[in-house]
């Protein structure tokens, strides 16, 4: 028993402990009164979801109806969502909601109605599978699944995030939470376990791809004590998020998975290092750490069992590096996070010199859901080499935007243009860029390969952590590189002199070329370094920060020689190389862009067409993008 | 003796030997007589690896397939069937643009100009962050050689990435810096300025500037201070001996020499 | 003792003599000051009885501390690969001017501060920006003018 608030809490020690709190998290997921959960990760507090949150708190103060907090769906550029849980039927998810919409629709709620619009859909008996319970389907609604984003997802480690709520444990029991480390604390032994995840082919989610189920064995086998369990929640790839919405939205997912690697490769001390960056995830991981404690799920005796583990959580520091495993282990100690030698290997000798199994947040969650079912239904998704499935973050140029979850092996081709609806605004594709700063750009051409992690490779990208960032024939590929290596020149540790020395250089190849400054042998030169760089590095951010300019230059080489010998960015960003100009037959002389302009760069008097003064003109862009008459071109 | 169980077979430069397990391919290249050059190596000091000069190629066969890569001789281990390369034209090629980096760090220094020469890497192809005025390449072995031999921890490194620098603390004079310049004296490239003067020794780099003490015996100067300060909390000399060059020091030894009768 | 030197000490009992404790006593002293003043490292680098040589190099290594004081409001823009191809430069050049502080700088009048960061997890509502732990998303030039202003009352 332990006592926190005056509440005595029972340990849970048993199958019948865990199914008595199984029932209360029904009850909780699905009460009597009328419940509204409004998803509520750091996306939906960007998008107003607080306000939501506090407005609709205020409406229910004497009414009979359940506030809930839940993480993120995925479909991020929608929200604020709410999810609408009225008794004895599916509930309903509505998205860009309002606090004026809101007036209408929670009057209808509480009459047992719903209001069709916006409408996201209903959720299914995917998401309650576990549950004896009975639910009509209310009629008219479209099950979520029959929409286009969610249609070919397959939902394994987001099955729970936008619906539960994170903080509580008997929603996450509700959903079959925890029966799996029952299992393996009372059925498996620790090889057991490792042979079941090996058997599984479950491959590390977090950028490398190492198959997880020979990490943990090296590790068992490895001599040394203590050893230690690591999350990698430092996701420091710029455009990916996955691991945040695990963290915010099915936080106790990724505790259950470490105490399960932690009891297959007996260790008793885990560590989870989450970004400085993501503060509401580290507030909701404090949170989930104390209360798994106090059912007796983390610390002494789990389960009344003789197997202890627990979790501590250090913050990172706003350092990219510090997502690479002996940098981020450098840190927990308390240092500058500077990687090692890589030739020892962290299995051996990780933190403290121990042998340490470090995994990314995606993988942990996959764990306990492969022992649930066993590993002969998880290999049955995917591909021959990349079994399961992987949560991606579809951003960018794209109608969609947002979390997906699809099984490893569908086509590039039906993530963009299915699930993630294609490009908006009329625009054409150009390319998609994987593997955050590590990885590389996928041309059209290319859209009919599959997604896993060999592909990927093959066409000079890789799967990283998960990162799509859709690209349309607006977007400048040189510029892209550019970008990327500032990223890297900024976030390199600065030990070696390949990376840090190198990736400066690269930088400003790429900048000189960018500002019209390029010359004949630049491409030459940009190789020349990426592979010096590649090879010499000491470690993986190194070794693949030349990546970028490598598949840039593989795929638009024509790019990098229209800006080096044509002085043009045809894709109208590099500021040197273009002019914005008034089309003098659009121009309505609205006054608009001159009233916009930070530079009085415009000129014109009322009923003339305006013009831009080249000379004062910054390229900032704000004239084009205010401009309602399209009078204003890229030249 | 030497176990037969801790000797591994190693090819390197086409020779084949017998080298004990565990020893870095650079030991085992010196210990053949095989060149390969280094900058951040110290046998005295804990290794680094981060001046990459002193990379080779290396393969070995596992499972059939003959994986090949390059890493720091400094640090790799040798292990059973490794084949090394000091000097191919991957690591010939690979060496020269990492020296080029290297000279935009510390154009002036004659370790650096040395292995230019040797390896037809070209001074003033690339210009660094600070175009070259600190000389200082970031091999840290003065850091380390501060912190883990002198363990009096006056300087450090600051900031990441190309803005790194090997600094005092907020580039103030450290009281626990004892002037000893064992700073300078392992600087590759001579980055580190140690002015003697009169009275004072300064190393400029960290704004240190150290009173010298005096002979009592013959007016010649023995060292910092500070210096003598801490040797007389190390050691447990007689009193006056602090107070004496090495030289006089020695006239008074010669007299307990001989009234000992040793 | 001071005010501040009380402040200090509460984050200093959380922590054991030893070197680990190094990151976390940093942040809490960072986010209680808002920056690490110099005399705090060297009453850490006491406390933990280490160099003072290592905290200043820990201390100037990672972003999330700085030496200099912050404003009480810190813009974080975020330059990630989403919002930059969203036009993420083009919102910083307007707080910029709006505010008169290029990145990484802060007004005169302490109010705010000016960072990017890279990021913050919030892609799919490209452009964001953070103010002290409040995200907001779906921006553009236009519509950063009132935000700034809220916090200006």
């Amino acid at each position: 028993m332990s006592i926190k608030d005056n509440v005595i809490t029972k340990k849970v020690m048993s199958k019948e402990d865990l199914d008595t709190l199984k029932e209360e998290g029904k009850n909780r997921i699905f009460p009597d009164s009328l419940k509204i959960a409004v998803q509520m990760a750091t996306c939906g507090r960007a998008s107003g979801a607080d306000k939501i949150y506090n407005f609709i708190q205020n409406e229910v103060k004497d009414k009979d109806i359940i506030l809930e907090n839940a993480g993120c769906l995925g479909l991020c550029q929608l929200e604020p969502m709410v999810n609408v849980f009225i008794p004895g039927f599916n509930p309903v998810v509505y998205s860009n909601v309002s606090t004026d919409t809101l007036k209408k629709f929670i009057p209808s709620w509480i009459s047992g109605t719903y209001i069709k619009e916006n409408i996201l859909g209903q959720l299914g008996r995917e998401y309650y599978e576990e549950l004896d319970i009975r639910l009509k389907s209310p009629p008219g609604i479209k099950k979520i699944t029959e929409n286009g984003f969610f249609k070919k997802q397959k939902k394994i480690v987001l099955r729970n995030s936008g619906f539960i709520n994170p903080f509580q444990i008997t929603e996450y029991i509700a959903r079959g939470g925890y029966y799996s480390l029952l299992n393996v604390l009372n059925n498996f032994t620790s090889e057991d376990v490792i042979e079941e995840i090996l058997k599984s082919g479950l491959r590390g989610r977090g950028g490398g791809g190492f198959p997880t189920g020979v990490k943990w064995k090296y590790c068992r086998a490895a001599h040394g004590s203590p050893k230690y369990v690591i999350c990698n929640a430092d996701e420091g790839d710029p455009g990916a998020y996955m691991d945040r919405a695990v963290l915010e939205g099915d936080p106790f997912s990724i505790l259950e998975g470490m105490t399960i690697g932690a009891y297959a490769i007996g260790s008793s001390e885990g560590y989870i290092y989450v970004r400085s960056e993501y503060p509401l995830a580290v507030g909701t991981l404090r949170n989930t750490i104390s209360e798994a404690r106090r059912h007796g799920l983390l610390g002494e005796n789990i389960f009344g069992s003789d197997f202890s583990f627990d979790i501590k959580i250090n913050r990172g520091g706003g350092a990219f590096v510090c997502g690479e495993s002996t940098a981020l282990m450098a840190s927990i100690e308390g240092k500058v996070g500077e990687p090692r030698v890589k030739h020892i290997h962290t299995v051996e000798a990780g933190l403290r010199e121990k042998p340490t199994v470090l995994n990314n947040v995606e993988t942990w969650a996959n764990v306990p859901k492969i022992i649930t079912k066993g590993y002969e239904e998880y290999v049955k998704i995917g591909t021959e080499g990349s079994k399961g499935t992987k949560v991606f973050s579809l951003v960018g140029n794209i109608s969609n935007n947002g979390l997906v979850e699809i099984p490893m092996g569908i086509k590039l081709r039906e993530m963009i243009f299915d699930i993630g609806g294609g490009i908006p605004n009329g625009k054409k594709f150009k390319a998609v860029q994987t593997g955050g700063p590590s990885g590389g750009c996928i041309p059209e051409n290319h859209l009919d390969m599959s997604v896993d992690f060999d592909e990927l490779t093959k066409v000079g990208s890789m799967m990283g952590s998960g990162g799509m960032i859709v690209m349309d024939e607006n977007t400048c590929m040189v510029d892209v590189a550019r970008y990327f290596l500032s990223f890297l020149v900024e976030e390199s540790c600065g030990k070696c002199t390949p990376c840090r020395e190198g990736t400066y250089q690269l930088y400003k190849i790429l900048e000189r070329i960018t500002k019209g400054d390029g010359q004949e042998g630049d491409i030459e030169l940009l190789e020349e370094l990426s592979e010096m760089i590649k090879d010499a590095s000491l470690c993986a951010l190194g070794k693949t920060a030349p990546n970028p300019v490598l598949s840039t230059i593989r795929y638009f080489r024509d790019e990098y020689e229209k800006h080096i010998k044509d002085k043009k960015c045809p894709a109208g960003v590099c500021k040197a190389l273009f002019e914005y100009r008034i089309i003098e037959n659009k121009c309505t002389a609205c006054g608009l862009c001159k009233k916009h302009c930070p530079q009085n760069a415009i000129e014109g008097e009322k009923n003339v067409p305006h013009r831009i003064v080249q000379e004062r003109c910054t390229k900032c862009g704000i004239c084009y993008s205010v401009c309602k008459f399209d009078a204003i071109e890229k030249v | 003796m030497m176990n037969e169980d801790e000797l591994v077979t190693i090819e390197i430069d086409k020779i084949k030997t017998r080298i004990p397990k565990g020893t870095t391919v650079l030991q085992a290249a010196r210990s053949l007589g095989i060149y390969i050059p280094t900058l951040c190596y110290h046998e005295a000091l804990s290794t680094y690896a981060s001046c990459r000069v002193c990379i080779v190629e290396m393969s070995i066969e596992k499972r059939g397939k003959l994986r090949t890569w390059i890493d720091a001789a400094c640090v790799y281990p040798v292990q059973e069937g490794l084949i090394i390369k000091t000097n191919s034209p991957r690591v010939q090629k690979e060496r020269k643009l990492i020296i080029e980096m290297l000279l935009s760090r510390a154009p002036d220094s004659p370790a650096l100009l040395e292995l230019a020469e040797l390896y037809g890497a070209q001074k003033g192809r690339f210009e660094s962050i600070d175009k070259g005025e600190s000389n200082c390449i970031l091999c840290s072995l003065c850091v380390r050689v501060c912190n883990e031999l002198i363990k009096s921890g006056g300087i450090g490194t600051a900031f990441r990435g190309i803005h790194k620098k090997v600094v005092t603390p907020f580039n103030i004079a450290q009281d626990v810096c004892i002037g000893c310049a064992a700073c300078a004296y392992v600087c590759p490239t001579g980055a580190i300025r140690v002015i003697e003067e009169e009275s004072r020794l300064s190393i400029e780099n960290w704004n240190a500037k150290l009173e010298i003490q005096f002979c009592k015996e013959c007016g010649k100067p023995v060292g910092p201070k500070v210096y003598i300060d801490k040797l007389k909390e190390e050691l447990n000399l007689r009193d006056e001996l602090y107070e004496l060059c090495p030289q006089c020091r020695r006239k008074i030894y010669r007299k307990f020499v001989e009234v000992s009768g040793g | 003792m001071t005010e501040l030197k009380k402040k200090f000490e509460v984050i200093a009992k959380k922590y054991e003599r030893e070197v680990e404790s190094l990151m976390p006593f940093l942040q809490d002293i960072q986010e209680e000051f808002h920056y690490l003043p110099e005399e705090s490292l060297k009453e850490v680098a006491q406390r933990l009885a280490i160099p003072l040589n290592r905290v200043f190099s820990v201390a100037t290594f990672y972003n999330a501390f700085s030496l200099k004081p912050k404003g009480k409001y810190v813009i974080q823009v975020c330059m990630g690969t989403a919002c930059h191809i969203k036009g993420a430069p083009l919102l910083l050049e307007e707080i910029s001017s709006l505010l008169g502080v290029r990145e990484g700088g802060t007004t005169e009048d302490r109010l705010f501060s000016v960072e990017t960061v890279r990021c913050l997890g919030c892609c799919s509502l490209a452009p964001v920006i953070n103010i002290n732990g409040n995200a907001y998303g779906n921006l553009s030039p236009e519509k950063i003018g009132s935000i700034i202003n809220e916090y200006k009352r």
